[in-house]
């Protein structure tokens, strides 16, 4: 089959990235990296100079990639692509330590989760083996998705790789931590779901009477406090003390100023 | 502060919200684009009024909304052909009519489209939320009055501006309004530029078997299903794997199951399904329209036309 939709042009592609159209208003770059924890960061960076550009009207970070929305009466994929192109090569060649850290926060979790005994099992490992490695990783937020406020973390430490469920669960509860390959994440609501269930945390992942609905964005790092279930709502409140702006509600008065 | 009027619900309909032109900046965050899934018809409604692009309309879906006005006003009815009643007198579509204080407005059902956008001079007056939209998305729990994202229910009060102004018996020429009944309808199509084997394999199939819209389609998504069911492709081997990318609107994945799904306004960020490529845009306004069961072929687009097309269209109702 012959190809109608012409490549973006010649030099668009480089050895960090290659680029495509997607539809009439977008663009894909696919970065030749594997996704890392340095990847990650660069496309954090990346995204976060685009959402300042007045015709990009959506951004969306993953694991190696970056989706980039635009206003077409504003710009042109190629003129885009000419102005945004010299700043996001200095963001893909900056030395690491140039780069911005994400808040680091401490989410409390009781591992009591129903697959953990399983999980343990399936790794060869004892159950505090499993609680240790997953709780001493610090997990990078590499996207969200799947559901409002679901945040993918990782690496998870290679000694828990598990691939899914063969069979999803079709109720996942709220708040249950569960991992997956070389990732872990929070489900925010009660949905189906294909993830491991190690454990549990009363920290809402989403609440749209929030300013930002979602506690955790792109670039921002994530540690699991292991605790008993009855200290759980004390730590809760601490990480609410810790980070206040994340856990602000909409102001009534904003509503009634439209 | 202009003094303001209400509308009050008496019936919701089957399925009805607060859209306008969508949310910006929200995708990274998870968070869906929304708005209206026809701009043809929301476009054209905000326009009739005199209202500028992004105003918030009523997206109703089939009909059997009512409500009383409080206040005078203006407002249209566009999109789905429907029985319009105001005080039981039939009112035409694409044409603004006046209510006055105490008029009940009510609508019929559907019988060729699907979605009916209803529009008040100066737009419903609801407060921009996430993403500076007043759109609502039902699973976020996010839009619309109260900001919860429920569909629009019976007691209800949405607020707009009162407008005694001399009426304008504006309509819009019948020319201008699409044709619902068509036996296939043809969708703009562009490939993705780097396929796998496989995925061009599926691609072949999916240009060379005839569709239909499934009746699991909504918001989200519009999912097609084989015309003749033999042509099913559910046994084929499984896809390849790929890492979850963001998704644009229009984007078309081919999950495990064979049915192709095209992404509408509600569609998640990300995801990992074999891409194919996009429906461009005008295509989608016309599919929003299509009731399950709609005969729908995929045609190969021509990029540099769509791309007029759409452009057109953005610059008549953005800056006209």
């Amino acid at each position: 089959m012959q190809h109608p939709t012409p490549p973006v042009s010649a030099e668009a592609n480089s050895p960090i990235w290659q680029i495509e159209y997607a539809g009439l208003d977008a663009l894909l770059l696919r970065f030749a990296e594997t996704p890392s924890h340095l990847l990650s960061q660069r496309i954090t960076a990346a995204s976060r100079y685009c959402l300042q550009h007045p015709a990009i009207t959506q951004v969306t970070p993953a694991y190696a990639s970056l989706l980039i929305e635009f206003d077409l009466l504003q710009t042109q994929a190629e003129t885009l692509l000419q102005a945004l192109r010299p700043a996001l090569e200095q963001v893909f060649q900056a030395p690491t330590d140039r780069l911005t850290q994400g808040s680091l926060l401490e989410i409390p979790v009781s591992y009591t989760g129903e697959d953990l005994a399983w999980v343990a099992q399936a790794c060869g490992l004892s159950v505090t083996d499993v609680i240790e490695y997953h709780s001493q990783t610090t997990y990078l937020v590499y996207a969200l998705g799947f559901a409002p406020g679901f945040a993918y973390l990782g690496e998870v430490d290679a000694r828990l790789c598990l691939p899914r469920r063969r069979h999803p669960r079709t109720q996942v509860p709220a708040g249950s931590l569960a991992l997956a390959d070389r990732q872990t994440a929070i489900y925010p609501q009660t949905s189906p779901g294909g993830w491991h269930l190690i454990g549990h945390t009363p920290v809402k992942l989403y609440d749209p009477q929030r300013q930002a609905p979602s506690l955790l964005q792109p670039g921002d790092q994530v540690r699991f406090h292991a605790l008993a279930t009855d200290a759980l709502q004390q730590a809760c409140l601490d990480l609410r003390n810790r980070y206040p702006e994340r856990f602000a509600l909409r102001s009534t008065e904003a509503q009634a100023d439209a | 502060m202009l003094e303001s009027g209400q509308f009050l619900l008496l019936k919701g309909g089957i399925l009805s919200s607060v859209q306008d032109a969508g949310r910006q900046g929200t995708s990274h965050l998870g968070l869906a684009r929304s708005g209206a899934m026809d701009r043809h018809a929301w476009a054209w409604n905000n326009r009739l009024l005199n209202n500028p692009w992004g105003e918030a309309t009523l997206e109703i879906y089939i009909g059997g909304l009512e409500g009383v006005f409080s206040q005078e006003t203006s407002v249209v009815i566009t999109g789905a052909e429907l029985p319009i009643w105001l005080n039981d007198q039939p009112q035409a579509p694409w044409t603004v009519f006046r209510c006055r204080a105490g008029d009940r407005l009510r609508l019929g059902y559907a019988h060729a489209g699907q979605i009916a956008y209803l529009g008040v001079k100066g737009g419903w007056q609801l407060p921009r939320e996430i993403g500076e939209s007043r759109s609502s998305v039902l699973r976020e729990g996010l839009g619309g009055p109260g900001n919860q994202g429920q569909p629009l229910a019976a007691g209800e009060q949405l607020s707009y501006r009162i407008d005694a102004s001399p009426l304008w018996h504006r309509t819009l020429a019948t020319k201008f309004r699409p044709q619902y009944h068509t036996p296939v309808l043809d969708l703009a199509f562009l490939p993705a530029q780097y396929l796998s084997d496989w995925e061009v394999q599926q691609l072949k199939h999916l240009f060379a078997t005839g569709w239909r819209v499934s009746s699991a389609s909504n918001r989200m998504a519009c999912l097609l299903e084989p015309a003749s069911p033999e042509t099913n492709r559910s046994n084929a081997e499984p896809a390849p794997t790929r890492l979850s990318e963001g998704l644009a609107l229009g984007s078309l994945q081919l999950p495990p199951s064979g049915q192709p799904m095209i992404l509408m306004n509600e569609h998640q960020t990300i995801g990992g399904y074999p891409m194919l490529g996009w429906v461009c845009r005008r295509s989608l306004d016309r599919l929003a329209q299509c009731r399950p069961g709609q005969a729908l072929a995929l045609v190969l687009a021509d990029r540099a036309e769509q791309l007029k097309a759409e452009i057109e269209f953005q610059a008549f109702f953005r800056q006209g």
